[in-house]
């Protein structure tokens, strides 16, 4: 058997593409990086036994969503799951008021603490869960459809969720200061078009 | 605002949110270009500062994300995914997949994780570099990411590019920006860049040639007498995971003989009684095969243990019937009243063809959680310095928490310690206040010696406090088994702990943390106290034992419960019973009440497997020996053969007393048939099969014949059944990591 017509292949690549990913998510649902790694491992082992073509062209959401369902069975066991499910966002509450987060407005703190991914990882891990959600799986580079497909939300919710979790953290006194820090008022205009030198 | 246009019909959280939608990439069509309209607007200031910052928020979080977990599907982690890929894809028969994903219509998957190609952490450390750099100097970003279907055609992947942006970053910092957006854009690009590719494949043809291929290379030839010598070619497993992995980026911490030193200390603390296994026996001789009913399961998580270290277990510490009764079967459910309900089946034996094997199935009868009895459970905590270690105590109070979750008003908790500061540390409290119960759990620390004996008077103290009648008193002793009894003795101890499980409180053991256990001692501690022994290696066994098994492991259902199988000797020669070996009895136990077996909880299910040989089978009598030369073979008894003529097999009798009662009752459950080919046999009868085959090689037992860890791992990845909770999956992925484990010369190597 030679490498290219290896029927392993396809899922071998998949592993080296999406193991990572998958496993920061399922961690961020589970809270626990060995139950996370039962809820990837369940995916690829079902990817096995998908016949290819059927999962052809949506690979990734087709995995996040079976690692997720994964991950809701297990946190229904342990009577969790409205941590995950939709009951648990307050909707509009999501406004910087909700997302507190000790000391990040604590100027000796944030000075003393250069390392800023962490800082931003934990203001998002003060987000209602779903919105949280959305941003991980928009961060992991899904596409809002993908990832309406992925929850079983609808698109224009998904587009909801993003936006308040976005906006909540806008207002975060950490965020703000790194914004601000770095704005130069005469240039907020979007460029529509790509870069050229992005392009070649 | 710009009433005329399309967007506006909508809310405004609803238009804003399709702005952020926007910055982000998210938009088609008209969508789009409304959207672009809209920020193009003499008076839409505001609106492109929010999407500008929505868009540089969003990329800083994108990056913060990925620079997470950067090293988790490094060493081990991933070469036991593959593993299990690649057991599952060997596995011809695939079962039928269960609908998971909604068979909508598939979207284009448009946009590959970028920058995650490899778990490499430098490409990850990388981005989160640019990352930083870029919320410095906003004027290079300006752009809304861009849908990628924007553009007519995906640009060909550009390795060489991409590979090249952290090192660009370093240089140029306001080039690097342009190079890493356009990396993040050309991410949308499904095809990973080469260089990722070639490395991927490199890995891949390894993990595959070792977990499918005879690692021969990697067989240690060293004589290997005991668990000790084993451990001596740990480092090269370590490596070779490594290497499997593909990113050898997290060296051993201490050099080779450190480690070794290290290791072989350990495991010397480790005890395991010496057994062998049991031998074939005429059924001329004894036609009636004795033993209690064992439903321990430690042996295999530890067995899990020792293998996710890289190392053989001992053979002592593989218990063949616990690594069976590991697994739960599909066995028939009791009917009635009756507390169990047996399933017999035979079928050819796969690793010898001239026997039958047949698997004896008793499940216990299910008590709904709802509806099961009260708990009145004293939990005896060792916080001595030895437990303050992460699998130990801090996995204790997780495993208490997740308990904690089962529990209702008609339960009742107290927590005991014992060590330096031993005491009441949480008086018996009703199963509703788990705030309370929590709050206990979470005051726990290790610190002092140990010293169990006062601990455990007190536990029994609390526990016939608050006695309930008729409900599940147990005292649950939670330990990594350095349980010095101080001034009592060992006998002492289980004599107190013997007449305790009398007056109807029972002693489970959890075992927890490696390297100081006493597993010997354990387990016979919690058979004196008519209750479970299990070892807790994880969340997830500390899941199956106190929460799946929270009805099993705290409500016995019978007691005592002794199985004994006659034999009729016109149609079986010889038999072996697998395993029980330090479960057996003599035939005349069976009837005697005064002797001691193990208990069955709610849900439990008890696997028993014997070899047989039929009279006139191919080989002759495998326990042929020498005839002797001053007295004949003894003739097969009479009484048997012709007082009751009959085609059965054999037949299994069964003794248990109710969990109050002190007399036994019989039931007997006859086997006539005598199965197929091992092909056809149940997926419950091959799976346990597989599990006693590799416990078998594990223990290097004369009596496996030619099978192989291969063997093992192909049988069971054609009986996985429904695997609820994934355990027997799980089963194939230690085969195969046994497998790769530098074996000992005595072990046969995968074929």
């Amino acid at each position: 058997m030679d490498a290219g017509s290896d029927p392993y292949q396809w899922v071998l690549e998949a592993v080296d593409t999406h193991e990572l990913p998958l496993l920061r998510y399922a961690r961020r649902l589970l809270g626990d990086l060995d139950l996370a790694r039962d809820a990837v491992q369940h995916a690829f082992v079902r990817l096995c036994e998908e016949p290819r073509e059927k999962v052809a062209g949506r690979i990734a959401p087709w995995l996040y969503r079976v690692c997720r369902n994964k991950a809701v069975d297990h946190l229904r066991h342990a009577g969790r799951e409205q941590a995950l499910l939709d009951g648990a966002d307050p909707g509009t509450a999501g406004s910087p008021a909700a997302v507190t987060n000790r000391g990040a407005d604590d100027p000796a703190r944030l000075a003393a603490d250069h390392d800023l991914a962490s800082r931003l990882r934990e203001l998002l891990q003060h987000l209602p869960a779903p919105q949280r959600e959305t941003i991980d799986l928009w961060c992991e580079g899904l596409t809002y459809r993908e990832i309406a497909e992925i929850t079983g939300r609808q698109e224009g919710h998904v587009r909801v969720l993003a936006h308040r979790g976005l906006t909540a953290l806008r207002g975060q006194p950490l965020v703000r200061r790194l914004l601000e820090a770095t704005d130069s008022p005469t240039s907020t205009v979007p460029r529509v078009s790509t870069p050229e030198g992005a392009r070649s | 605002m710009n009433t005329n246009h399309p967007i506006s019909s909508h809310t405004a959280e609803d238009t804003a949110a399709r702005l952020t939608a926007h910055a982000l990439g998210q938009l088609d069509g008209q969508e789009r270009d409304d959207a672009e309209a809209r920020l193009a607007g003499a008076d839409a200031a505001d609106l492109r500062q929010a999407a500008t910052e929505m868009q540089r928020l969003a990329m800083a979080l994108r990056a913060a994300r990925s620079a997470e977990l950067a090293d988790a599907a490094a060493p081990g982690r991933s070469a036991d995914l593959r593993r299990s890929v690649i057991a599952r894809l060997a596995a011809p028969t695939s079962p039928v997949a269960q609908p998971v994903c909604p068979a909508s219509t598939p979207p284009a998957f448009r946009r590959a994780p970028w920058g995650l190609l490899a778990a490499a952490g430098s490409v990850a450390a990388a981005v989160l570099v640019t990352a930083t750099v870029f919320l410095e100097q906003p004027a290079a970003l300006l752009g809304p990411i861009r849908h990628p279907a924007r553009t007519a055609a995906p640009p060909p992947a550009e390795p060489a590019a991409a590979a090249a942006a952290p090192v660009v970053a370093a240089a140029d910092q306001a080039a690097s920006v342009r190079v890493a957006t356009d990396s993040l854009r050309k991410s949308a690009h499904p095809e990973p860049p080469a260089s990722s590719l070639a490395f991927g494949q490199d890995r891949r043809e390894f993990a595959r040639s070792i977990a499918t291929a005879a690692p021969q290379e990697m067989i240690v030839s060293e004589k290997i007498l005991d668990g000790e010598s084993m451990i001596v070619a740990a480092p090269r497993v370590t490596l070779a995971d490594n290497v499997l992995a593909g990113a050898p980026q997290r060296p051993l911490a201490e050099d080779g003989a450190a480690f070794q030193d290290r290791r072989r200390e350990q495991d010397s603390r480790e005890r395991y009684a010496r057994f062998a296994d049991n031998p074939v026996r005429r059924v001329a001789d004894e036609p009636l095969s004795t033993f209690g009913v064992d439903v321990d399961t430690a042996s295999y998580a530890n067995i899990r243990r020792f293998l996710a270290g890289g190392r053989l277990p001992p053979p002592d510490s593989v218990r063949l019937e616990e690594c069976v009764n590991y697994f739960r079967y599909d066995d028939r459910v009791p009917e009635g009243d009756d507390p169990f309900a047996v399933t017999l089946e035979s079928a050819t034996c796969p690793w010898n063809e001239d026997r039958l094997l047949v698997r004896i199935g008793i499940r216990g009868r299910d008590i709904d959680r709802g509806r099961r009895p009260a708990g009145n459970l004293v939990f005896l905590i060792d916080v001595s310095g030895s437990m303050q270690v992460a699998d130990k105590l801090p996995l204790v109070k997780q495993a208490l928490s997740l308990l904690v979750e089962e529990l209702t008003e008609n339960d009742r908790v107290a927590i005991v310690t014992y060590a330096g500061n031993a005491g009441l540390a949480l008086p018996p409290t009703t199963g509703d206040q788990k705030a309370t119960i929590l709050a206990a759990i979470d005051r726990l620390t290790a610190g002092g010696s140990t010293h169990g004996s006062a601990g455990i008077a007190l536990a029994y103290e609390q526990a016939a406090a608050e006695f309930i009648v008729g409900g599940a008193n147990r005292v649950i002793l939670a330990t990594d088994g350095d349980l010095n009894v101080g001034v009592t003795s060992d006998a002492a101890l289980v004599e107190l702990i013997r007449e305790e499980a009398a007056g109807g409180t029972f002693l489970t053991v959890l075992g927890f943390g490696q390297g100081n256990l006493q597993d010997e001692k354990m387990e016979k501690l919690a058979d004196h106290g008519n209750g479970l022994y299990a070892y807790i290696d994880g969340v997830r066994e500390a899941r199956k034992v106190l929460v799946e098994q929270l009805t099993g492991s705290t409500i016995t259902i019978a007691k005592d419960v002794k199985l004994q199988v006659e034999f009729n000797p016109a149609r079986v020669a010889s038999y072996r019973l697998l395993g029980y070996e330090n479960r057996l009895l003599a035939a005349r136990d069976f009837r005697d009440d005064r002797k001691d077996a193990g208990d069955i909880g709610a849900g439990h299910t008890v696997t028993a497997l014997y070899e047989i040989e039929l009279v006139g089978g191919h080989a002759g009598d495998m326990s042929a020996a020498e005839p002797l030369k001053y007295q004949r073979h003894p003739e097969p008894e009479p009484v048997a053969t012709v007082a009751v003529p009959s085609d059965d097999l054999l037949t299994v009798k069964l003794r248990f007393k109710q969990p109050d009662g002190a007399t036994s009752t019989l039931r007997e459950y006859p086997l006539a048939d005598t199965g197929g080919a091992f092909e056809n046999a149940s997926a419950d009868l091959r799976f346990a099969a597989a599990v006693a085959g590799f416990a078998m090689i594990l223990r290097n037992s004369d009596h496996v014949g030619s099978l192989t860890l291969d063997d093992v791992a192909r049988i069971a990845s054609r009986s996985l059944g429904r695997d609820e909770g994934g355990y027997r999956a799980e089963f194939i992925d230690l085969v195969r990591k046994a497998a790769i484990v530098p074996a000992r010369k005595d072990i046969r190597p995968a074929r």
